[in-house]
């Protein structure tokens, strides 16, 4: 699944950039995730784009935001709401004139899960979330910066760390749709057999 | 840190001590970076700011409550990091970064590594684990780190004498790699 290779081509000229955008704009991978030494971690390199996702269990979303001042019962919300997955995204390219990758979870989709849309629950939506139920200004702008950006673009070894949050039930299962951008051509992968932690899971 | 990953898990206890911020880092994954092959170390790259943009100038306190200002480092090119202690890659890339600041001082290069969002009491117990001693800002509504296009943590930006945004870095890096100190003092000519 590693095509780091191609980077090293030289670019192809507009009419073959043409086809090939065509082309990758109907061409819907099934990625063959790679699993990583990790338990519940899945890793995939494809097109300029490195992913790396993992579950986080209840007990790791509970520490997290009540070290940041969350309360008890709000933490609860999110381990029964948020289906977190901690995640690292960014440019697989190393050569510093490869391509920007771009990447908007907004065009991201979960399937086959009970939640319909399949939308990732953004930092727009949980910002608005915690000032509909007053928690604190210190706690939601720690949550929103833990919390995958929305729309990011990477440069060469660029990356970015951060929250995924599927608004799925606690022991879900599904499939995400990825969808990134290089060079104006779509590029979309499907990573099948992803789970969300169960809610009294360590 | 870079090269490995690990599990762990977080016991109650923990949970209710809500002291786990550090375990729950080593949690989670970094990417792994790749050796160059021909020089067997990793690649470090910095990308160039498109046109080059006036840095928003800021007042922000430091760890003792003293005012920085950021218009007052003109003259010097300035390595702005923006960063929290419980992001994993900003803890990661950290060591390397008071490695470079003891190199890029003695050239007259600035530093400022500004924490997103409050959290003083958490940011000194990091900063003596890790003997820190470049300056450490607090952007405690991190409306800073907004006004200065940051959207992810970590990301540094790098400034030229004229406080224009020169340089970028998303994600973090080995700040002391030799290519990467290269570039910052190239900003000095």
């Amino acid at each position: 699944m590693n095509n780091e290779g191609r980077l090293l081509l030289p670019r192809p000229a507009p009419a073959r950039a043409m086809l090939a955008a065509i082309a990758c704009s109907l061409l819907t991978t099934a990625a063959n995730a790679e699993e990583a030494p990790v338990e519940g971690a899945t890793r995939f390199v494809q097109d300029g784009l490195r992913l790396e996702l993992a579950p986080l269990t209840a007990d790791q979303v509970r520490a997290f935001v009540m070290g940041r001042g969350f309360s008890r019962d709000t933490a609860e919300l999110l381990v029964e709401e948020g289906c977190i997955f901690r995640s690292s995204i960014g440019s697989a390219h190393e050569a510093s004139e490869a391509p920007t990758v771009a990447v908007k979870l907004s065009e991201w989709r979960t399937q086959g899960s009970a939640r319909e849309g399949g939308e990732l629950l953004t930092r727009e939506y949980w910002d608005a979330r915690w000032r509909t139920l007053g928690i604190d200004e210190d706690a939601v702008t720690a949550f929103h910066w833990a919390l995958f950006p929305t729309e990011q673009e990477f440069g060469p070894t660029d990356y970015n760390w951060g929250f995924l949050s599927f608004g799925l039930a606690p022991g879900s299962s599904f499939a995400l749709e990825v969808v990134w951008h290089s060079l104006g051509i779509p590029h979309t992968a499907r990573l099948e057999g992803l789970t969300c932690s169960s809610a009294s899971g360590q | 840190m870079l090269e490995r990953e690990r599990t762990m898990t977080v016991s109650r206890r923990d949970v209710i001590a809500g002291a786990s911020v550090a375990g729950l880092a080593a949690a989670i994954g970094l990417p792994r970076k790749r050796a160059s092959a021909d020089e067997g170390r990793p690649v470090m790259l910095l990308q160039s700011v498109a046109g080059t943009p006036d840095a928003p100038d800021f007042t922000l306190p430091d760890l003792d409550g003293r005012n920085v200002v950021f218009s007052t480092y003109r003259g010097r090119p300035v390595l702005v990091n923006f960063w929290a202690t419980w992001c994993p890659p900003c803890r990661a890339e950290i060591p390397s970064m008071e490695r470079a600041w003891r190199n890029l001082s003695q050239a007259d290069v600035a530093m400022l590594a500004i924490h997103v969002g409050g959290e003083a009491d958490g940011i000194w117990a990091f900063l003596s684990e890790f003997n820190v001693t470049f300056p450490v800002l607090i952007d405690r509504s991190s409306h800073v780190s907004k006004s200065w296009q940051t959207i992810g943590l970590p990301t540094t930006y790098v400034t030229d004498p004229a406080g224009r945004k020169v340089l970028r870095a998303v994600g973090g890096r080995e700040w002391d790699h030799p290519d990467l100190i290269a570039r910052i003092l190239a900003l000095k000519a």
